[in-house]
């Protein structure tokens, strides 16, 4: 696997939002459970940037929605998670964890 | 619910600047919807400025080539236009030798035929960069706008040097080539298109959703 096609820290976050969210997710509730998960202040046009990085990795579906009042008539674009970025979440998941494991500095919470 | 106007020059900066191709008028729906939820007008100001540079710097990021190439072209249509203002520059002091009316008056010729002409070029500029990079127009006319600001500013402060080191005063020249230097990016960005296409497909189906 090319470093390309790998997810990076933003890039995972962002994967891991879209899997919890599920259908209807476009850029406000992505942006919305990543400030509640993480705490910090989310740009929009980073979670935008993010997200067309994992589309051309093909991890990343999306497709135009319906416009509404409240978006001033502008469209929203809803994502979906492709089933090549559902496995390289795992893989990614699966890694961290090893990497994670026999630490006792980030053990109980001490570090 | 009642519409609650966005800072509306936030929404035209990101609607003109914004260099996602595909995203742009989503980015400002998402903005809108937030804004409409309560979020306060700095905030709106934050996203936007935000948007702007980071979609700006992932175009330049993800098409690092077609970025060298835009801006190798807005340097060759440079070249040839330095030229040309050097044949007007000379034209203008074959003048001032010939008749003193053009002795007194050069700055004002200077004006009239020199900032003009820059002028053109850099327009002339911004629309090739953006007629060979039709899909990502904006980032490549930008990336030519803040090349040439960076390095006319550099320019001009290179002069002030040299002035300061050959202990010669503030001449009116330097304030020409001051002016001409500041009209540059602007000139790039009138020729690219960046102020005056219309980007907004749907803003009559939009009126009336609004409503």
């Amino acid at each position: 696997m090319t470093k390309k096609d790998q997810l990076g820290n933003f890039e995972l976050m962002v994967m891991l939002a879209l899997i919890r969210i599920g259908d209807n997710a476009y850029g406000v509730p992505i942006s919305e459970e990543l400030e509640k998960r993480t705490g910090r202040d989310v740009a929009i046009g980073s979670v935008y940037a993010a997200l067309e990085r994992l589309e051309d990795k093909g991890f990343v579906t999306s497709e135009l929605g319906e416009a509404t009042p409240e978006r001033g008539g502008r469209a929203k674009r809803y994502f979906d998670v492709t089933a090549r970025g559902l496995k390289e979440v795992r893989e990614t998941q699966r890694a961290l964890v090893k990497l994670w494991h026999g630490l006792p500095e980030l053990e109980g919470g001490k570090a | 619910m009642r519409w609650a106007e966005p800072p509306s020059i936030a929404t035209w900066l990101l609607r003109h600047f914004g260099s996602s191709p595909n995203n742009n008028d989503v980015v400002i729906g998402d903005l809108d919807e937030q804004y409409q939820r309560g979020r306060s007008s700095f905030w709106y100001w934050r996203q936007t400025a935000a948007a702007i540079v980071i979609s700006f710097f992932k175009e330049v990021w993800s098409h690092k080539l077609l970025t060298i190439r835009a801006v190798a072209l807005g340097w060759a249509v440079d070249a040839v236009s330095r030229h040309s203002v050097k044949l007007t520059w000379r034209l203008l002091f074959a003048l001032t030798t010939w008749s003193r009316f053009w002795l007194h008056n050069w700055i004002t010729m200077a004006m009239v035929m020199v900032v003009p002409q820059v002028f053109l070029w850099k327009i002339l500029l911004g629309w090739l960069v953006a007629a060979l990079h039709r899909r990502h127009r904006t980032a490549m006319v930008l990336a030519n706008a803040v090349y040439f600001a960076c390095f006319s500013a550099t320019h001009v402060r290179v002069l002030y040097v040299w002035l300061i080191i050959h202990r010669l005063n503030y001449r009116m020249d330097t304030l020409v080539f001051e002016m001409v230097s500041s009209i540059v990016p602007v000139a790039i960005l009138m020729g690219g298109g960046i102020f005056s296409i219309p980007r907004d497909g749907n803003s009559s189906e939009r009126a009336s959703l609004k409503a």
